[in-house]
């Protein structure tokens, strides 16, 4: 026997498995198969629990790992069959480094976006919630605004200090950019006293996000959808005229 | 007893390595799962990670379901 031989029985079992689950759905219930959902032309990218940057966490945690998440805005940048992507955000925060990595990489898509925050977007999670091209919140979800914090061993005080407070500065600079807010809004925000029970911060109601000019519309899936089709309607009409 | 202490939860009671390696994201039919192992060759889903809407009606992917590799 060849190796070729050997080899055939192998590819044909499958075949002949295939075609007699397919004879008995027939005869089972007259049909060969359910139809198949044509692909989305909008994909989903969500940011759940914790963002996940250097350091891993145990695995009791609820985490988005930024390393699953990049490759994945890549492949919705690369492919043309996408034509547009929605954000959706339920988080605590997490790894600055690694939630201005998302933003930044959000921001920089060429197809249109659209971000809902749910629950909550807390944290590194405003600045992801602003980097699309729309942004909405549901009237209950909430978004945490303070200043940036570090946990664990600092080796060299005031160089530490001195990077974290220019680490806040880009968080500052990414969030008025990329939204309505004002500098100075942002800043009274983030500062704020007597609004987290002895910290400084503010817990920004969807309603206030939206007053404030953080983010752009209250709203859920319908409004993100309807939203979407329109920019998606704008950017196809945009290359037509090109 | 009561830890009164800045340190996290993790500092002190430290996750076990196995309990990491427990954990695995791998490839299923194209699309990337995280899984649990259960017992040798067994694993549960716990997460699908795709932004293909459509990857989430796959029934054999849903979080909980057993699959054998």
């Amino acid at each position: 026997m060849t190796d070729k031989d050997k080899q055939n029985p192998d590819q044909q079992n499958p075949d002949q498995q295939n075609q007699s689950s397919l004879v008995q759905k027939i005869q089972q219930l007259g049909q060969s198969s359910v139809p198949t959902a044509p692909d989305s032309n909008i994909h989903i990218l969500s940011i759940i629990g914790q963002v996940e940057g250097h350091v891993q966490l145990p695995p009791q945690n609820k985490t988005t790992k930024y390393e699953h998440l990049i490759p994945q805005i890549v492949a919705v940048e690369q492919n043309p069959k996408i034509e547009g992507l929605i954000v959706l955000l339920n988080t605590v925060g997490g790894d600055v480094e690694a939630g201005l990595a998302l933003s930044e990489m959000i921001a920089s898509i060429s197809k249109p976006t659209v971000s809902i925050v749910l629950g909550g977007g807390h944290s590194i999670g405003v600045p992801i919630a602003v980097s699309t091209n729309h942004s909405f919140i549901a009237p209950t979800a909430t978004m945490t605004i303070h200043p940036i914090r570090l946990t664990g061993l600092v080796i060299g005080v005031p160089q530490t200090f001195e990077y974290l407070d220019k680490m806040q500065e880009r968080v500052i600079q990414f969030v008025t950019k990329h939204s309505n807010i004002k500098e100075e809004k942002f800043k009274e925000l983030m500062f704020e006293k007597g609004n987290l029970t002895r910290d400084i911060g503010t817990n920004v109601v969807g309603t206030d996000a939206v007053k404030y000019g953080l983010i752009d519309a209250i709203g859920g899936v319908k409004e993100a959808m309807e939203k979407l089709n329109e920019l998606i309607g704008q950017n196809q009409d945009g290359k037509m005229i090109q | 007893m009561i830890l009164y202490t800045p340190l996290s939860e993790t500092d002190i009671f430290p996750t076990e390595l196995k309990d990491y390696q427990k954990r695995q994201t791998v490839q299923v039919d194209g699309r990337i799962v995280e899984l649990e192992q259960i017992e040798e060759g067994s694993y549960r889903v716990v997460q699908l990670l795709s932004t293909n809407p459509q990857d989430y009606l796959n029934q054999s992917l849903h979080p909980g379901e057993i699959i054998s590799i």
